[in-house]
């Protein structure tokens, strides 16, 4: 049992990655319809991972709600959503009800919890932008360029405007965020590396501790 | 009583940013809108495909999103109609997503620019996976997809015939507002088969994606609704991004003051009489 709990699941990663990466990199005659064959399994396994997240979603609400823990009522609302959508959803030929319930409810409270973020910005903007040094002072200017400059009363007031927002979105802004982007790219390749060569304290780390006999 | 401006009720702000919004919608003034050079490159981007070449376009934003991006997404399927384009609407992340697409060609009318769905344009709905799965479709579109969003089977539908893998994608547009994107698109897409990619995304993550277009690897991208406004006065199409110009420029002058308000630093006090004044500065 061990090695089909543990040891497989790690050469299928490996497997997939070395195939995946290589075929990316270099054309080989069949290896990108095994890369294709492979990306086409990972549909039906993200759709078991959406189906996993909600049993483990609704077996942890119902036990919310049969010990009646803190606002367990709102596990009730969710609960009953979470059958309706689930109903409407399998039961043939009510595709138009569950397209237009979950458009007309929940995409509406989705856009109203969104549209309540704008006079809270406007309010942090009041209170994060005051001026006490030179680097708040930077931040501040740069935040009322981009503000007015992105708006057409910029255009209006000032010609210039416009073009110190390009300036600093194309300037500051892109060097700031191809240093990020470059260090993400290098952590996610740094761990997507460990995860395959089995040195990350997951299910997978565990497996390369026990195949050394216990050692780290 | 003692007023300072460096302490306002925020219930004040909620409320001037509110009328600041709902006033300039019911009464508008009608600023003058400069198109920049971003909303050129976009427009040329949908321009310069060819009649009859195939358009991939992903709504990648929820409802949350739908506020800044719905009249962009609109913009694209009118301007991809206008030029007979074939335009295959699809996502790879969440269900929501299907639906504010076909929300998005449902409203524009098909009908009006001559076209017919299953020939000219085709909702294929959701292929959950990512951009693993986005990596199969590029590589092998006909491998992924086998129904369209209603359950229609692509042998069935003549727009799907000739479009096999990346190769056959003249352009792909991708509207975001947060996430991976557009950078997932640029691996699938253009790193790997060479297709322009173009697109634009809610004002809040339009700065990351800004090396990308200096960079060159994105054929111009739309920044939130003022790109939107500047896209539809391009097409000759005014829509509800320009109507909401207005409210934009008068909401953030309301900003902008009560900015200002707040590094005035300087508090009134008012005697109880209302006869005497004396200035406090505050720290």
């Amino acid at each position: 049992m061990s090695f089909f709990k543990q040891q497989v699941p790690f050469y299928i990663l490996v497997f997939t990655a070395i195939v995946m990466i290589v075929a990316f990199f270099i054309d080989i005659p069949g290896l990108g319809g095994v890369a294709t064959e492979l990306s086409r399994i990972g549909v039906p396994v993200t759709a078991f991972a959406l189906l996993l997240g909600g049993i483990s979603l609704f077996r942890r609400h119902v036990v919310v709600v049969s010990k009646q823990e803190r606002n367990w009522e709102f596990s009730v609302v969710l609960l009953l959503s979470f059958a309706w959508y689930f109903g409407v959803n399998v039961i043939p030929g009510m595709e138009v009800i569950a397209r237009e319930s979950f458009s007309r409810v929940v995409g509406k409270l989705n856009e109203g919890m969104f549209a309540i973020v704008v006079p809270f910005m406007a309010s942090m903007a009041y209170r994060a932008f005051k001026i006490k040094d030179a680097n708040s002072a930077f931040f501040t200017i740069s935040a009322v360029i981009v503000l007015i400059g992105n708006a057409p009363i910029g255009d209006s007031l000032s010609p210039l405007l416009p073009m110190a927002r390009d300036w600093l979105l194309n300037i500051p802004n892109t060097g700031a965020m191809r240093a990020v982007n470059i260090g993400i790219a290098f952590g996610i390749f740094a761990y997507g590396l460990r995860v395959m060569l089995g040195y990350e304290r997951l299910a997978l780390g565990e497996i390369m501790e026990k195949l050394k006999g216990g050692s780290q | 009583m003692s007023i300072s401006t460096r302490n306002i009720d925020a219930r004040w702000i909620y409320l001037a940013v509110m009328i600041s919004i709902i006033l300039p919608i019911l009464f508008p003034i009608g600023l003058p809108i400069s198109i920049s050079e971003g909303a050129r490159d976009v427009y040329n981007a949908v321009e310069a495909v060819p009649e009859g070449g195939y358009v991939i376009f992903f709504p990648s934003f929820n409802y949350g999103g739908k506020g800044e991006m719905f009249s962009m997404a609109q913009a694209f399927i009118k301007h991809c109609l206008s030029q007979n384009l074939k335009l295959v609407i699809i996502s790879f992340a969440e269900p929501m997503m299907s639906l504010i697409g076909e929300e998005a060609f449902l409203s524009v009318g098909i009908e009006n620019y001559g076209a017919v769905y299953g020939e000219d344009i085709v909702h294929l709905g959701l292929l959950a996976g990512g951009e693993v799965t986005e990596a199969g479709f590029a590589a092998d579109v006909h491998a992924l997809v086998q129904v369209d969003y209603y359950g229609t089977p692509i042998s069935e539908l003549p727009i799907m015939d000739n479009l096999r893998s990346a190769n056959d994608i003249d352009l792909v547009i991708i509207l975001t507002n947060g996430g991976d994107s557009p950078a997932q698109e640029l691996r699938q897409f253009k790193t790997g088969f060479g297709v322009a990619v173009t697109g634009g995304a809610v004002g809040g993550v339009y700065g990351s994606i800004v090396p990308y277009i200096d960079s060159g690897q994105l054929s111009g991208y739309l920044p939130s609704l003022r790109g939107t406004a500047e896209y539809e006065l391009l097409l000759g199409k005014p829509g509800t991004a320009i109507l909401g110009m207005d409210a934009q420029s008068l909401m953030h002058i309301v900003v902008l003051i009560f900015i200002i308000l707040g590094n005035l630093g300087v508090g009134t006090t008012i005697s109880k009489t209302g006869q005497q004044y004396h200035r406090e500065v505050t720290e």
